[in-house]
Order: C-alpha cells, then structure tokens, then sequence
C-alpha cells in the first residue's frame, strides 16, 4: 500500500489550479441542489430520522438479515459469496469470470471493488474492464482512482477529459468543445461495449434481506445495461449494505438522491432479484452476489458502529471545508471526506498514515448536519483521534504543544492573561488590510491564505462584555 | 476444523451483537428458523413521515415527472395514441419497437397498418414503446419489470422511449412498488416473504443523465436521451 501523506498531497491539491477550478463546481452544484431539494419537502428532519431508524434496524440484527438475504438469493437462483479481504473478493470474481471463459466485463460503478482494486486484478488474469460509468471511464482513461464517491471524475475539468478523449478515441472530425460533445463521444464508444461484453460487474446501493433484492440507483443507465446485457452479472458489494424490507430501502431511497445530488430521486433505481426466469425475454442466466466483510465485522463491535449506516452519498464531502479545499486524491484512501477519514483509520487499523485523516476537520459540523443517517462525524472522528494519539500516531511537536496547552489552561488567570497579550501583539502588527501574510508558527496556514487578525478583545473579553449589557 | 469465510464473518457478526452463542448462532440456523426470526423482526415498522399529496394522483404524478425532464401526453383511447404517434413518428428510419400492452386494457396492440412496429430490441432504435405497470405520484417514476413481454434492456437502447401507463394504476408513493409488481405468491401468514416473480424492477423517473462532466447536467448519457410518459386515462 503507498503512504499516505494527506499533509503533502494537500499542498500539492492546493497548488494545482485545475483541480481548484474543478473543485469551485460543488458549492454551486451540489451543494445548492441539496438545499433546493430538501427545502422542497416539507419534512426532511423526519426523512432523516426514519432513514436512520431504518439503517439502525438492519445493523441491529445483521446477522439474520443477512442470512435471510442468502435464503431469497439462493431461492431465486442466484449465489451468495462471502470475502473476509478485499483480496478473497477480487479472486472469487475472477474465478467465476474464469468458469464462464469470460475476457471482456462491463464494470458499473462500486466502491467495493475499489477496496480491492477489482480492475487490475482483472486486467492481470486477462480479463478486460470497461467502465461504464461515465465519471469512473474517464478516471480509467486517466489510470486514476477516483476523487469522489458519487462524482468519480470530479476533479477533472472540460478541457482535460476533451484531451484524455483525444488521446483514446479515434476522434476524426468529432467536436468535443461541448459537455454534451464529450457524453455522446462515451455513449458512441460504450454501445458497442454493452452489446458484445461477456459479463458484468456493478455495485449495489441496497440488499434486502426481505425479497433478496439488490438495489442499484443510477442516473446514467449504465447499471441496468450492464446488468441485462450479457450472460453473467456479478454484484459486489459489502455485509453493511443490508436493509430490512423493501419499505425499509424506500426510506433510504428518499433521502439518498436528495443528499446526492438535489434530485427527489435517481433517474433510474432498480431492483434486481437473481438470475433471468425462464419465461423472460432478456437478463443473465447467472447471477452471483460477493458479499465483502473488510473490518465491518470489527467495527460492528466497536464505538463506530454507527459508520456502518452511511449509505454513500458523499454529501459530507460536498459540504466539508477540507474536501472541498483539497479534493479527494489528497486523502490516497478508497473513501475521501469526512466519512473517509472515518472508514479509513477503522480499515487501515495498524497503517499510521491512516490517522492523518481524523485531523483533516475543522470540526465545524456540516457534515453531521447534512448526513442523510444523522452520523455523527465529529464524534466519531475526535474518538479516532484519541485513538491515534494512544497508538502513538501523533508527531512529538503536536504533543508538546498540547501538554503545554494543558499547562496553561489548568491555570485561568494565566490563561486569559496570556491570550489578551497574544491578541494585542497580533493586533500591533496587523497593519492595514487587518490579515497577516505570513506568522511565525502558523505557515501551515499563510502558505494558502491570509490569517485575519483578532479584532482587539479575546472571546471571553467579548463574552463578558456582552453579558453585561444584556444585564443592564 | 478451519471456518470458511462465510462462517467467520457471521461469527464475528453475531459476537459483535453479543448473541450468547455467538459462533454457533448463525451458523446452526435452518431455513425455518431464519424465516421466523426475520418475520418476527420485521413484525414492525417505523411510522411514515410523509406528509399526504395535496393534489390528485394524476396531477402530482405529471407534475413530477415534468420536473425529472419527462415530457407527459395524456390519450383517451388506442385512436388517439396512434394519432399522436403518426404526427410525430410516422418518419422515422428504423420502425418503432413495441410490446404487448395488453395489461394497459390495449388489447389491439400493435397496430401494423398505419405504422411501422418491431419486437427486435437488439437494433438501435430510435424510439420505442413499452407499457408500465404504473407510476409513482410521489417521484413522477414509472415502474416497469422484466417478464415475458417486456426486455429491460430494450427501454435502456433506445433513444427516444414513450412510457404507455394506465391513469388507474398510479399509487401515491414508493413504498407501493410491491402493489404495482406484485409477486406470484401474496404475502401471507404462511409466505409472509415471498420470492419476487421478475428478475428486474425498474423504477425510471426522467430520461437518462450525467454531471460527471464539471457538474453540467446533461441528458441521454447511455438510456433514453428523451422520455414521454403516455398516460391512458
């Protein structure tokens, strides 16, 4: 696994105008679609509130649900296969692909199989993955990961995917100037792709323990191409996607679109229950489910079990100052943003690395706030700090500075005396545009932008003044 | 004796929700018995927090499907969906893919002597019929489900594809999927869970989309780049 170093990458996201141009794009999309699409319903609280009661009731009882879930698979003809590690994952696809002498596969969107970097495995056994999804054909083209859960390519501009295009495709007199030029040039190249494929691989948003369905929800068409076209349809997908009942899963499906992407609902959200019955006209003869386990048995038990209800959304993300700063590539994990910087330590348990990312929060809430689950983030990511810090994680400088912090606050006077001095050095030296460009022992924060100066009065300064007036 | 994955996993699964006997408990369970803790769980749900429509079905169906991008055309009979049909389809290359519609109380369908129909889905048409088991006011969806009339890839090739539905057969939200595609054996104390009849259930609302590209929507990514919702009143 490479190191991850969300410190340098950050610099380097920073510093790379064309993701800073591509990451502009959220505020007024995804972010303003949301609010519009929740300020639609009269009651998002209570959409929340019985998604999250409808989550809570499949982890409750994983166990059965899940078995339940094999039983009505099983009985409509499919099978269930259970990974314990990515790696058991991505050989039990392979095998199958081997069995059906499948070479090329029509691959939806998963982010399972992004844990166990299901394309290359593939590739190295000969077998050829086409993406489908539009956002995870580009980054493919691009030999990248993706950078979000939902927006696979979000980091990539117009002009990049026009040349990335140009570079794969045999474009002749194409223009491919326009959003629209660039979606028919995939379309064109994929058509082909869905007609002659020898199998298919897609992710699931749902299982349900009741029918044996897999919900898959997409907006593209891709999904439901991929999974009627050829022979073989494999689903890959992991032990906390299970729900209860199909009214369950329509809980979810209320909230799951809006926090996505501002729309009431997907364009197209299927349920898939096995294989082809003999009397229909079209859809795999063989149809298999991978269950992956990857440490969600272990969390299960843990004080982030809570996790295990996220339902991928990625509207943490779209609303976290640090991911929208940043980008997904900064934080080189599977799962980026907030709920990443959860998951990742809680996968990666021994990889110090890991828990960099719990630090990657301002801890300003919204993420909390926007969870469609009600997952409380900040919680769960201050609980991985202390996790990190008695691991041993934490560099020796941010120790001493918060032994010394402890010192001081255990001391009141001493602490408001030492601020009050602090807040009127800074203000001797703020010059005129009140912002410092540059601050001994705060580069981390100059090298990117200007630290506004104190406004004269500590917190408590101001605090105190104001409660006095109020008494007056 | 080594445990494959699938025990281990639910092991770890049951001791994580403190079964007393967690590396047995899911483990010994027959078929009978996960049925019966199931059906017990699952003996209650949470209380809806949907507030009621405040419009008709039929009105709140067409107004959300206008807003997902759908175009909405309501026919009083056969006559008149074939009028609309010859106005605007009447010239194009490839005939018109179709399929029994029957179920939608058009029993006469197709009718060859004024248009050109083809069952074919494999060709790339350029538009296409095909009728829904019923719509979903709540999203403006129509639903449709593989059997032995409908292919589901056929509605995803096609580039313009007109939706036919019943008005009768639009329910209010999305927990009625299970009205709208009923499974061969009913629910009942016997079979409270039973298999569902069609492989495939699609809920489709508006055509086809992406915002991969700098979060630009744009229609007809690989389905339908133009959805019509025929409605039979």
């Amino acid at each position: 696994m490479k190191t991850i170093d969300f410190v340098d990458l950050s610099h380097e996201a920073l510093k790379d105008q064309q993701l800073q141009s591509a990451l502009n794009h959220i505020s007024g999309g995804f972010v303003a679609n949301r609010t519009k699409a929740v300020d639609s319903v009269e009651n998002f609280e209570g959409l929340r509130t019985q998604a999250k009661a409808a989550r809570d009731r499949a982890m409750q009882d994983l166990d059965i649900y899940l078995l339940q879930f094999e039983r009505k698979v099983q009985e409509a003809g499919g099978h269930v296969h259970w990974a314990q590690t990515p790696e058991e994952l991505a050989q039990i696809v392979v095998d199958i692909a081997k069995q059906h002498k499948a070479k090329t596969v029509l691959k939806g969107k998963s982010m399972v199989a992004e844990e166990a970097h299901l394309n290359d495995v593939l590739s190295a056994n000969d077998i050829t993955p086409f993406e489908t999804d539009l956002g995870e054909y580009i980054i493919q083209l691009a030999k990248e990961p993706p950078s979000h859960i939902v927006v696979p390519a979000l980091h990539k501009t117009k002009q990049q995917i026009k040349a990335l295009f140009a570079d794969a495709h045999n474009l002749g007199e194409r223009d491919l100037d326009s959003v629209a030029g660039i979606v028919n040039e995939a379309r064109g190249v994929m058509r082909e792709r869905f007609l002659t494929a020898d199998m298919s691989i897609t992710g699931a948003n749902m299982l349900v323990a009741e029918t044996g369905s897999t919900v898959l929800v997409t907006n593209e068409g891709n999904g439901d191409l991929s999974s009627s076209l050829p022979n073989l349809h494999i689903v890959t997908s992991s032990i906390d996607k299970i729900i209860a009942t199909q009214d369950d899963a329509c809980k979810v499906l209320r909230v799951l679109a809006k926090s996505a992407t501002g729309q009431p609902i997907t364009a197209y959200t299927s349920f898939y229950n096995g294989p082809k019955r003999s009397t229909e006209k079209d859809g795999p003869e063989h149809f298999h489910i991978v269950l992956l386990d990857n440490k969600r048995s272990e969390i299960l038990a843990s004080e982030f079990k809570e996790m295990l209800n996220c339902i991928r959304c990625g509207a943490c993300m779209n609303h976290c100052p640090v991911y929208t700063s940043v980008g997904g590539h900064a934080y080189n994990s599977v799962y980026p943003g907030p709920m990443g910087s959860v998951l990742t330590p809680l996968m990666h348990g021994h990889d110090k690395q890991a828990f960099d990312l719990p630090n990657a929060s301002t801890f300003c809430g919204r993420c909390e706030e926007v969870c469609p689950v009600k997952i409380p983030l900040p919680s769960l990511l201050r609980k991985l700090r202390v996790k990190g810090l008695n691991k041993g994680y934490v560099p020796l400088i941010s120790k001493w500075f918060v032994a010394a912090y402890m010192q001081v606050i255990q001391y009141p006077r001493f602490y408001r005396f030492s601020t009050a001095l602090g807040v009127r050095l800074l203000c001797l030296f703020k010059g005129k545009k009140g912002r410092f460009k540059r601050l001994p022992l705060a580069s981390g924060w100059t090298q990117n932008r200007d630290m506004p100066a104190p406004q004269g009065e500590t917190f408590q300064q101001r605090w105190a003044k104001k409660q006095k007036e109020r008494s007056q | 004796m080594t445990q494959t994955a699938r025990e281990q996993i639910l092991a770890n699964i049951s001791k994580a929700l403190g079964r007393d006997d967690a590396p047995t408990f899911s483990n010994n369970m027959s078929g009978v018995e996960i049925q019966q803790k199931f059906d017990t769980l699952v003996q209650c749900s949470p209380a809806s927090a949907i507030t009621p429509l405040n419009s008709s079905l039929l009105e709140h169906f067409t107004l959300q499907a206008k807003a997902s991008n759908a175009e909405v055309v309501e026919f009083s009979d056969q006559d008149a969906l074939l009028d609309y049909l010859t106005a605007h389809y009447s010239a194009l290359d490839t005939p018109i893919y179709t399929e029994p519609m029957a179920d939608i109380n058009l029993p006469k369908w197709p009718d060859t002597s004024r248009l050109n129909f083809t069952d074919d889905f494999t060709m790339t048409n350029q538009f296409g019929l095909l009728p829904a088991l019923g719509g979903i006011a709540e999203t403006g969806s129509v639903v449709l489900a593989s059997n032995s009339k409908h292919a589901t890839a056929a509605g995803f090739l096609l580039d313009t594809m007109m939706v036919i539905i019943s008005a009768k057969s639009i329910v209010e939200k999305l927990e009625q999927i299970s009205e709208i595609c009923p499974s061969p054996a009913h629910k009942s104390q016997e079979n409270p869970s039973p298999t569902l009849a069609n492989r495939c259930i699609n809920i489709i609302t508006g055509p086809s989309r992406t915002a991969d590209v700098e979060q630009q929507v744009q229609l007809g990514a690989h389905g339908p780049r133009k959805l019509i919702i025929g409605i039979m009143l």
